[in-house]
C-alpha cells in the first residue's frame, strides 16, 4: 500500500473514519521530537561538562612522567617521637625498547632475578616500539643491584620516593596514606599535605601516643574476636588539652598497601561512622537537668510508673520498683527518670546544650574524615526523650568522647585535635557546664561503676568512672533488636578526671560467659577496663590505695 | 516492492540494506580497538585482538538479523522475553557470582549474562505489546497496566543481582518506549510524580549498602575521599590532563600509571581523553551522535508502529547507555557499572549492542511489508 498524496489532502482528514494509523504516526513524530529535544538537552549539558573537565578542570596529571619526581616529604611522628610514615628511596625500572638489543635474552635474564613479572606482558612491552615502558616500580636497593649485575642494555632506573609506615595498621587511619606522587589521600597525609610537602619542613608531631596506640587497638583485636562484632573503634582523649592519643577503628589496613584490603578498612569508625549511641548520653542530660536546677542529686522520681509521651511507652529495660533520685537513675540506667528529667530541662535549653557540647556539628579536628552528625528536623517533646538517652541522634564516637570530656573537664569543652598541643598551641575552652554540675556529674559517673550497669570496667585504684549504652540500629521501620551498637565512655582517674576513654562494638554477639547479653556492660565496659588497665600507667596516672575517697553516695568501699 | 525474499533476490536485499549504519557502527568500533590498545599499554593481546573478533563475530550476527523479516522479529518478541524472563530467575537461583554480584549463567562453553538479553527482549516485547493494543486503549487503565507488568518484572529481578545500573536502563527505555507510543500527557505527569515519592523509599529499602554509598558519594565526594569516589576524582583528573588536543597516541601518563582502574572497560573514555583531548572526544560523541540520529531517521520511515517502537526503543538503550557513561566518567552520574557501547572492553555488551543494530537495520530494511495487528 503506497501513498500518494491526493490533491483533495485536507479533505481526507476531517473524515470521520478514524485513522489510527495517521493518528498515531503525526502524535508520534510529536514525541520523538519531544524525546529528540531532550535528547540534545542532555548532550550539551555533557559536552559543556566535558569541555569545564578538560579546559579548567584538574590539571594535577599534565605533565608527569618525563621529569624526576624529585618530592620530599617530612616525617610524621608520634608525641614521643616515634615515627609514623617517613620518607625511603626505591628505584623503579623502566625500558626503552628501542635500545634493546636482544628482547628474548633480556626477557629470560630479567625473569631469572626478578621472577614475578609475567613474561608475556615482558616480551610484548621489551618489543613494543616506544621509548619509554615501566617494567617494574619501588625495587629496593639490593633489588636494583641484582638487576644492574645482568648488565643489559636499555634497561634503566629512575629513583623514587616512597612513603613507609614502619608501625603499619598501627598507625593506618591517623597517618592515612599517600597516592604514588606522595600526595596525600587520607587521613594526617591528606589534612597536613602542604604542611608536609613543604621544602625542608620539620617533622610533624602528633599527638598521638603510640604506646596507647598499640594497647587499645590489642584489646579492640581481642574484643573484636570474642564478641564476632562487625567492627568496633576505640578513642583516648586527653580532655584538659583535647589532644587524641588513640584513635582506633577495626578492622583496619596497612597504609604501606591500602589497597590490598577491601575499602571498608579504610573506613575511619571512631570519626566517621555515626550511630545512635544510646545511653551513654544520658549524663549529658543529668549535667543539662543539674544546671539548670530543674532537680536536686536527692529528689526521687517517679521511675516505677509506666510513662506516655505521644501514646508512646518509654521503654525501661530494668524497671525499678521504687522511685529513684538522679545517681540511682544514671547507675541504673533508667530511660523514664532520664525522660522526666529533659521534659524538665525543655526542648530548647537540650538543644542549646547540645550545640554547646559539638554534638550538632562534624568534630572540627584536623581529618578530612570527620562525619556530621545526623539531627532530626522536627524536635517535638518526643524528640527531646528518645535524644536525652541517646535515641534519635546519631554522632561519632569522637565526638560523644569529646562532649562527655567537656562534661568532666571542670564543664570547658575543648576541641579535640591530632596535633600536640604545648603551651604555644594551647587550646581555647568553651564553658557549658559550672565546676559543681561538672562535679557532681563526675561523681555519678563514679556512681555507675561502682553501683551500676559500668561494674565491669573497674580497675583497682584509678576510680574509672563511665555509663554504657546499648542501642539498636535502625531498620525497616524501626529498630532490629538482634543487631546492636554498644558503647561505653569512661574516665579517669577519678579525683583529677584527665582522660576519656570511649569504645564502640558494631554488632557484637553474646558469646560464652556473657550470659546469652550481647549488652554494653558485657562487652564495651570490660575493654575499657582492659585499655585502662594498660594505659594509665603508660599516661602517668598514680593508682591510689584509698578506696573510700572514690566511692560517692556510698558508704561501701569499692575500688 | 516486498517480493524480495525470492532467492535471486538475496543479494538486492543485502544491497538494500543501510550501509551508512552499518559502516558509522564499524567506525565505532574500531575507536574502541584502538583505544583498548592504548589502554592495555600496547599490548595487543590483552584486549584490543580480543574486541576486533568479537566486532567481526557480532558484525556478521548484525547482518544475519538485519536479514531476517521483521515478522519474524514481531512473531519472536513474546518468546524471547518469556526466555529472557525465565534466564533472569535462573540466574537468581544458579547464577555465577562475579565481583560479588550475581549476574552470570554459567552454560559451560559461555558465561550468559541474561539481563543483557531482557535489554533486547523488553524493547521488542513493548514494540509489539503497543502494536497490538488499540490506540484507544493506550492510556487506560488496562494498557498501562500490561506495560508496567512487563516493565517491572524484569527491574525487580535484575536489580536483585544487584546491577542498579542495567536496572535503571530497562526503566527508562520501557517509560520512553511508552511515552513514544503515546501515553496521555496526564498519565505521564502521574507517574513523573509517583516516582518522585518513590525514589527516597527506594533509596533507603531497596538498594543495598555499597550502592547506596556510591550514590552518596557522588553527591559528597568528600564524604569517602579514598574508597568509592575515587574512580570519579582519578577519571576526572585524567580527562582534565588530556586539554584541548590531549598527550597524544599511547603517552597518556595518568593511563601509563593506572590511576583510573578499569580503564580498558567502563572508564575508557578518560583514555580518549587524556590522549586526544577534548577534541578526541568530541570528535567520538560526534561519532555516537551520527549513528542515533540516523537511527531516528531511519524509524520514521517504518510504516508500522511495530518497526518504528523496535528502532526507537533500541536507539534509546543506546543513548542511554553513552550518556550514563559519560555522565559516570566525568562526575556527572553516580559510578554504577555501565559502559561505553562498542568502545568498552567486553564481549556481551558487544554482543547485544550489535544484534540491537540489527534488529534496527532489519525493521528498516522490511519497512514497507504489511505486518498484520493481532489482537488481545
Amino acid at each position: 500500500m503506497s501513498v500518494t498524496p491526493p490533491d483533495h489532502f485536507p479533505q481526507a482528514r476531517t473524515m470521520t473514519v478514524a485513522d489510527d494509523e495517521f493518528a498515531s504516526v503525526s502524535e508520534g513524530r510529536i514525541r520523538i521530537r519531544i524525546g529528540a529535544f531532550i535528547f540534545m538537552f542532555v548532550l550539551l549539558l555533557v559536552v559543556l561538562r566535558l569541555a569545564e573537565v578538560s579546559l579548567f578542570g584538574d590539571k594535577r596529571g599534565a605533565n608527569l612522567l618525563p621529569k624526576e619526581i624529585t618530592t620530599t616529604r617530612a616525617d610524621i611522628k608520634d608525641r614521643n617521637g616515634e615515627v609514623l610514615a617517613t620518607t625511603l628511596s626505591t628505584y623503579s625500572l623502566y625500558a626503552e625498547p628501542r635500545k634493546v638489543w636482544n628482547v628474548e635474552e633480556t626477557v629470560q635474564k630479567l625473569i631469572s632475578v626478578r621472577p614475578e613479572l609475567d613474561i608475556n606482558v615482558l616480551r610484548e612491552r621489551l618489543s613494543a616500539k616506544r621509548s619509554f615502558v615501566w617494567i617494574e616500580r619501588g625495587l629496593t636497593p639490593k633489588e636494583r643491584q641484582s638487576v644492574f649485575a645482568l648488565g643489559l642494555p636499555g634497561l634503566a632506573f629512575r629513583q623514587e620516593p616512597k612513603r613507609v609506615y614502619p608501625r603499619g595498621n598501627l598507625a593506618s587511619h591517623i597517618a592515612g596514606f599517600t597516592d604514588v606522587d606522595l600526595n596525600g589521600s587520607a587521613g594526617v597525609e591528606r589534612a597536613f599535605n602542604d604542611r608536609l610537602a613543604e621544602k625542608n619542613a620539620p617533622s610533624l608531631a602528633l599527638s598521638v601516643d603510640m604506646r596507647v596506640q598499640y594497647a587499645v587497638a590489642d584489646e579492640l583485636q581481642k574484643g573484636l574476636e570474642r564478641f564476632e562484632a562487625l567492627s568496633n573503634a576505640g578513642v583516648v582523649l586527653n580532655l584538659k588539652t583535647g589532644e587524641i592519643v588513640s584513635m582506633v577503628s577495626l578492622p583496619n589496613f596497612d597504609p604501606n598497601d591500602p589497597g590490598a584490603t577491601l575499602p571498608e578498612t579504610r573506613f575511619n569508625h571512631a570519626s566517621m561512622s555515626t550511630y545512635d549511641l544510646g545511653s551513654v548520653f544520658k549524663p549529658l542530660t543529668m549535667a543539662m537537668a543539674l544546671e539548670e536546677g530543674v532537680s536536686s542529686l536527692t529528689e526521687p522520681h517517679p521511675v516505677q510508673k509506666p510513662f506516655k509521651v505521644r501514646d508512646k511507652f518509654i521503654r525501661e529495660d530494668h524497671p525499678s520498683k521504687v522511685p529513684l533520685a538522679m545517681p540511682d537513675i544514671l547507675a541504673q540506667s533508667s530511660n523514664r527518670g532520664t525522660a522526666i528529667l529533659a521534659l524538665r530541662v525543655g526542648a530548647e535549653k537540650q538543644k542549646q546544650y547540645l550545640k554547646a557540647l559539638g554534638l550538632f556539628d562534624r568534630v572540627p579536628f584536623e581529618l578530612a574524615e570527620s562525619a556530621k552528625p545526623q539531627v532530626q528536623n522536627r524536635w517535638i517533646d518526643l524528640t527531646t526523650v528518645t535524644v536525652s538517652y541517646g535515641h534519635g541522634i546519631s554522632v561519632t564516637p569522637l565526638g560523644l568522647a569529646a562532649a562527655i570530656g567537656a562534661t568532666l573537664n571542670d564543664g570547658l569543652y575543648v576541641t579535640p585535635t591530632l596535633i600536640k598541643r604545648d603551651a604555644a598551641n594551647a587550646a581555647t575552652p568553651r564553658r557549658v557546664f559550672s565546676s559543681s554540675t561538672s562535679r557532681h556529674t563526675r561523681d555519678m559517673m563514679r556512681y555507675v561503676v561502682t553501683h551500676g550497669t559500668g561494674k565491669k570496667s573497674r580497675v583497682k585504684g584509678y576510680g574509672v568512672m563511665g555509663k554504657t549504652g546499648t542501642a539498636e540500629k535502625p531498620a525497616m521501620g524501626g529498630y532490629d533488636e538482634k543487631r546492636l551498637v554498644t558503647s561505653y565512655v569512661a574516665a579517669f582517674p577519678y579525683e583529677d578526671p584527665t582522660y576519656v576513654v570511649m569504645i564502640t562494638y558494631d554488632e557484637p554477639k553474646a558469646v560464652e560467659g556473657t550470659y546469652g547479653y550481647a549488652t554494653a556492660g558485657w562487652n564495651a565496659a570490660p575493654t575499657a577496663g582492659a585499655v585502662i588497665e594498660r594505659i594509665a600507667p603508660m599516661l602517668g596516672v598514680q593508682r591510689r590505695i584509698d578506696p573510700i575517697a572514690m566511692s560517692p553516695f556510698s558508704e561501701e568501699a569499692l575500688p | 516492492m516486498n517480493t524480495l525474499s525470492s532467492k535471486a533476490g538475496l543479494t538486492a536485499k543485502l544491497y538494500e540494506i543501510n550501509w551508512l549504519l552499518v559502516a558509522l557502527v564499524t567506525l565505532v568500533g574500531l575507536v574502541g580497538v584502538v583505544m583498548i590498545f592504548a589502554a592495555t599499554d600496547g599490548v595487543w593481546s590483552r584486549g584490543a585482538q580480543q574486541h576486533l573478533m568479537r566486532l567481526i563475530v557480532a558484525g556478521g550476527l548484525m547482518i544475519g538479523v538485519a536479514m531476517v523479516d521483521v515478522k519474524v522479529w514481531y512473531t519472536l518478541a513474546y518468546p524471547a522475553y518469556i526466555g529472557a524472563l525465565l534466564l533472569l530467575i535462573g540466574v537468581d537461583v544458579m547464577g555465577v557470582s562475579v565481583n560479588g554480584s550475581q549476574r552470570w549463567l554459567d552454560l559451560q562453553i559461555i558465561r550468559l549474562q541474561p539481563s543483557e538479553i531482557m535489554k533486547l527482549a523488553i524493547v521488542l516485547a513493548l514494540a509489539r505489546y503497543y502494536h497490538d493494543l488499540p490506540k484507544w486503549r493506550v492510556s487506560r487503565f488496562f494498557g498501562l497496566l500490561g506495560a508496567a507488568i512487563l516493565i517491572l518484572m524484569p527491574m525487580a529481578l535484575i536489580l536483585r543481582q544487584p546491577d542498579l545500573g542495567t536496572t535503571l536502563l530497562v526503566a527508562a527505555t520501557g517509560v520512553a518506549i511508552a511515552f513514544l507510543a503515546g501515553v496521555n500527557w496526564r498519565v505521564i505527569g502521574g507517574a513523573a510524580l509517583a516516582s518522585a515519592v518513590a525514589l527516597p523509599l527506594f533509596f533507603r529499602f531497596g538498594l543495598k549498602e555499597y550502592q547506596r554509598s556510591r550514590i552518596l558519594t557522588f553527591l559528597d565526594p568528600t564524604r569517602d575521599p579514598t574508597g568509592a569516589s575515587y574512580h570519579i576524582t582519578q577519571s576526572k583528573i585524567a580527562l582534565g590532563s588530556g586539554g584541548v588536543s590531549g598527550k597524544g597516541f599511547m603517552n597518556g601518563t595518568q593511563r601509563q600509571l593506572e590511576y583510573v582502574p578499569e580503564n580498558r572497560t567502563d572508564f575508557i573514555f578518560t583514555v580518549i581523553g587524556e590522549e586526544f583531548g577534548l577534541i578526541g572526544s568530541l570528535l567520538t560523541m560526534g561519532l555516537y551522535m551520527l549513528v542515533i540520529g540516523l537511527c531516528i531517521w531511519l524509524s520514521m520511515q517504518c510504516k508500522h508502529i511495530f518497526s518504528r517502537l523496535l528502532v526507537l526503543g533500541l536507539t534509546t538503550t543506546f543513548t542511554l547507555y553513552i550518556f550514563i557513561n559519560l555522565g559516570m566518567v566525568m562526575g556527572l552520574a553516580p559510578v554504577v557499572g555501565v559502559p561505553l557501547p562498542l568502545i568498552s572492553y567486553g564481549g556481551t555488551v558487544i554482543l547485544t549492542v550489535m544484534t540491537g543494530f540489527g534488529l534496527i537495520l532489519s525493521a528498516h530494511l522490511h519497512r514497507k511489508n504489511e505486518l498484520p495487528r493481532s489482537s488481545f
